[in-house]
């Protein structure tokens, strides 16, 4: 894998590792392939590198497209990202992920 | 000076269904200490198409009474007064949302679910502030964007286009209305506020959602409504159709007195509240269309 700035990144390159913002937010799940929806919710999010598969052979853990907690997750990050400067709304925004996340997994 | 095409949608909104007079003589009743069951059931039975469907909901499975209730005393005995208020104003808003007329029924059901999240977030949160008045909040909180349904039903296509506008620009629909058609949802939901007769707390709650500090009087209540639909929203319940989240008004958040610890266990009030209720909007659907 390797570690590249964001504005380098680009649609269809896949995760290598979790995408993380400073604040030790999980953005998005290693696996998750890049679309420019989630580019721009990373950029939001104030990430500024991420890591990507380098070949399509590397051994990654692919998110299963079954699981669509990933893509709820994303949804509800992009939705907040510009409101999260708030701390209140950061805190909103943590807690609803999880209880989501709690959600989607015990259905 | 009213924009001729909001004016347009005046003379429509006389063809929707509306909040019944029968629930605004219950509400005054039941704020009377004087007013027994009897003379409650009376209200009710004066009106028969409530009659019928209030008596089909409380012989849902939802209450699961072991024996069939026959008449309205017996229902308002069993259930209380606040409760057969509570219902009968939900199924009287859940009507506007079911007019079969429109063809957008996706839109319409997230739409709904998104007022009746908002509306259990209201609750939520005036338990927290310790309002006075909780199931006025959640009335509110119900009917906060129903000038939405009015658009949808009356001019959907300047609705579409609204939409369209939003998803394309990323921004949130009353700012895509503003843009497109010079007045909002909550302009809509101010009109219809007047020709309903609505108590003023809801009306201005209503018109002043998206900016609570305007609401004068009402600022308190605005203030619930505003973060009870930021909570929905965060919580992925329904949709009010748009993909934004509003910014928090922080004049509305100082105004509420709440911590930042208080977040977490009211959102998880919210999402056990919304399933509680879940199974009770199923038995007014079953009682609406049966
Ligand atoms: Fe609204
Ligand atoms: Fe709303």
């Amino acid at each position: 894998m390797r570690r590249i700035l964001l504005k380098d990144a680009s649609a269809g390159m896949s995760l290598a590792a979790d995408a993380i913002n400073a604040q030790q937010m999980l953005l998005l799940k290693k696996g998750t392939a890049l679309t420019e929806k989630s580019l721009q919710m990373l950029k939001s999010w104030g990430v500024e590198t991420v890591c990507i598969a380098q070949s399509e052979t590397e051994d990654i853990e692919t998110v299963s497209p079954a699981d669509n907690s990933a893509a709820i997750q994303e949804e509800l990050l992009s939705q907040f990202a510009d409101t999260v400067e708030n701390p209140i709304m950061a805190e909103i925004c943590r807690v609803a992920a999880d209880i989501v996340h709690e959600r989607t997994h015990s259905a | 000076m009213l924009n001729p095409k909001l004016k347009a949608m005046i003379r429509r909104i006389d063809d929707l269904p509306t909040l019944p007079r029968t629930v605004f003589r219950i509400t005054e009743m039941i704020n009377n200490p004087r007013s027994s069951a009897r003379d409650l059931a009376q209200v009710i039975t004066d009106d028969q198409v409530l009659t019928a469907r209030l008596l089909r909901l409380v012989n849902s499975s939802f209450y699961g009474f072991p024996q069939r209730i026959t008449t309205i005393t017996r229902a308002i005995v069993l259930l209380g007064f606040d409760a057969i208020r509570h219902l009968l104003l939900t199924t009287s808003v859940f009507d506007i949302f079911s007019d079969r007329k429109s063809e957008l029924q996706v839109a319409r059901e997230k739409l709904w679910d998104h007022s009746l999240g908002c509306a259990v977030a209201a609750k939520v949160i005036g338990k927290q502030i310790r309002h006075d008045k909780i199931e006025e909040l959640f009335v509110c909180a119900l009917l906060h964007d129903i000038g939405k349904i009015v658009s949808m039903v009356y001019a959907q296509e300047d609705y579409a286009a609204v939409t369209r506008l939003a998803a394309e620009k990323n921004i949130l629909l009353f700012e895509a209305e503003a843009a497109l058609l010079e007045y909002t949802h909550a302009d809509i939901g101010r009109l219809l506020a007047e020709r309903w007769n609505l108590p003023n707390m809801v009306a201005d709650v209503i018109v002043y959602h998206h900016t609570p500090d305007q609401a004068g009087p009402y600022a308190k209540e605005a203030a619930v409504v505003h973060l009870a639909d930021i909570f929905c929203r965060a919580l992925q319940l329904g949709s009010g159709g748009d993909h934004r989240m509003p910014a928090l008004d922080t004049a509305a958040w100082d105004l509420l007195q709440l911590d930042e610890t208080d977040i977490a266990p009211m959102l998880a009030e919210v999402e056990s509240g919304f399933n509680d209720i879940s199974p009770f909007t199923d038995a007014i659907v079953t009682a609406a269309t049966a």
